[in-house]
């Protein structure tokens, strides 16, 4: 029945999420026609940078461009988090909550696609922009989006350098990626307990709903702070490595703890309520 | 007696002051069609949901074919809610899909036929159907299920009185004859005679569980006319 659920929970959520994708690609080129314009040309024919003649399409192409990208981002978190709203506890729960499924089942795969979809989108942002910057280089520089290209992939030997000098090492790389692999679904996961829990009230549920999220992350903060002020104690006097790099690390290696710990309490939090505590109006 | 539903000591509060279904105890056998009377208000649907697990009783349990309310129940009761469920955007064939991905016992043939009959295009939006004919589909929609326990919530409500007579033909004509059909209504004229036994409901507490046959012999008057002598203002 998971599969099924997957299924119907990747139709419901693919027509939102394509549009997204098809503005990101509509932002995008809509950016790159920004490089059309003269200002570009100026750029490179004077020496200064403060002389150039700014042009009023470009830069409100460059602003459209940013703020679509940006709310690309924010728009499928606020669809997937309503959706999930409207299909588990409004008068949509009932064809759901009727379904031969277990509670775990609905929640995972209602995780899962939404997680997929939030990383799909962050794909397709940071793939614009790996295409804007190679324009905007292309633009400014006067160079062949080849020639940008070639540049780009010497940033390898950076990466190795790096490497080499222990000044990036594979654990904070590991923890990086883990902290993003994890981050999406986790930060869903809060979402969801928050709508969950804003079901316990009898009343103004969305409202709580939102209250419950709000005091989740002044939660969240104040642990972070305290984790933070543990590790302010603790690094004088390590100097295995550098300051910024081992707050880095140990920001990470907490931000990881804490989001592991919030989601699994979230998770159980909504399966309670779907299992013991559903109260469908 | 092992009945289909067995509920014993049910009781659903909202808070102190609000007790929706007030400690009933209930055992309802298979192959009857049992109305389910009451004045609104009377915890008829609170009832139904908690059937259905939409709701969750305070107190006491509820266990249909011996099991409680789970996945296990839900795959064999089929529920037509007193309100549209369904999302405007779905076209109807997309509906009959789901239905034929989740419930093993849904007739897509039977459902198509139905609709056909009606002159409902599968290609139909939710959204683009008048309150009518969604009834008309959610309606469809269940009775395509050979399920062992429909549980229908005011099924006629709302409708003009020929949809209402399509409603009841409907039910009739498609049920599963082993099973047991729980309707919901107080437009109880218009059902009574195609009931086998009545529940009838006050204030959330049972008031009376017998056979339709029974209240005619014993107090010489029809469902309808008793229900109005026992809940009269």
């Amino acid at each position: 029945m998971l599969g099924k659920l997957i299924k119907y929970e990747w139709k419901s959520v693919c027509q939102v999420g394509l549009i997204l994708l098809g503005a990101i690609a509509m932002a995008t080129l809509m950016g790159l026609l920004g490089f059309q314009a003269p200002m570009w040309n100026s750029m490179r024919s004077d020496s200064s940078f403060g002389a150039v003649t700014m042009n009023i399409v470009g830069v409100m192409a460059l602003l459209f461009y940013v703020l679509l990208l940006v709310g690309a981002v924010y728009a499928i978190f606020i669809y997937i988090v309503v959706h999930f709203y409207r299909s588990m506890y409004t008068d949509e729960g009932y064809l759901l909550h009727t379904l031969p499924v277990t509670e775990n089942q609905i929640l995972v795969s209602k995780i899962l696609v939404g997680s997929v979809w939030i990383v799909l989108i962050f794909l397709g942002v940071i793939l614009s922009l790996l295409t804007f910057f190679c324009f905007l280089m292309s633009a400014v520089t006067g160079e062949s989006i080849g020639e940008v290209l070639k540049e780009i992939s010497g940033l390898k030997d950076l990466l190795q350098y790096l490497f080499s000098e222990d000044i990036l090492d594979v654990g904070s790389c590991l923890s990086l990626v883990l902290n993003v692999v994890i981050g999406v679904p986790a930060n869903l996961i809060v979402f969801f307990g928050a709508v969950s829990l804003g079901q316990l009230f009898s009343k103004h549920r969305v409202l709580m709903a939102i209250l419950c999220y709000m005091g989740i992350a002044v939660v969240t903060g104040i642990l972070q702070s305290v984790l933070q002020g543990i590790f302010y104690t603790g690094v004088f006097g390590s100097g295995s490595k550098g300051f910024l790099l081992g707050y880095l690390d140990f920001s990470m290696i907490s931000s990881l703890i804490l989001n592991v710990v919030l989601a699994v309490g979230c998770y159980l939090a909504s399966y309670f309520i779907n299992a013991r505590k559903l109260n469908l109006g | 007696m092992n009945g289909l539903i067995e509920i014993t000591g049910l009781t659903k509060a909202y808070d102190a002051s609000h007790v929706a279904v007030d400690d009933i105890t209930l055992t309802l056998s298979g192959g009857k069609i049992i109305g389910l009377l009451g004045p609104n208000g009377s915890g008829k649907t609170t009832l139904i949901k908690m059937l259905n697990g939409l709701l969750t009783p305070s107190r006491g349990s509820i266990r249909i074919n011996g099991q409680p309310v789970g996945p296990e129940t839900k795959a064999h009761v089929a529920y037509l809610p007193d309100r549209t469920y369904l999302s405007g955007n779905q076209k109807i064939d997309e509906i009959l899909d789901y239905f034929c991905d989740f419930y093993a016992d849904f007739s897509r043939e039977k459902a198509t036929e139905m609709l056909k009959s009606l002159g409902i295009s599968p290609d139909s939006r939710m959204r683009t159907l008048s309150k009518g004919t969604k009834e008309k589909v959610q309606l469809i929609l269940v009775m395509s299920r050979n399920a062992d326990l429909y549980v229908l919530d005011e099924p006629i409500a709302g409708v003009d009185p020929a949809a209402r007579d399509y409603i009841l033909r409907t039910i009739i004509n498609n049920y599963n004859p082993s099973a047991t059909v729980l309707i919901s209504t107080h437009l109880i004229g218009d059902i009574e005679k195609v009931l086998d036994e009545v529940v009838f409901m006050r204030q959330g507490k049972l008031v009376l569980y017998t056979s339709v046959d029974n209240v005619r012999e014993q107090h010489g008057k029809s469902v309808d006319a008793y229900f109005r002598e026992v809940f009269a203002c």
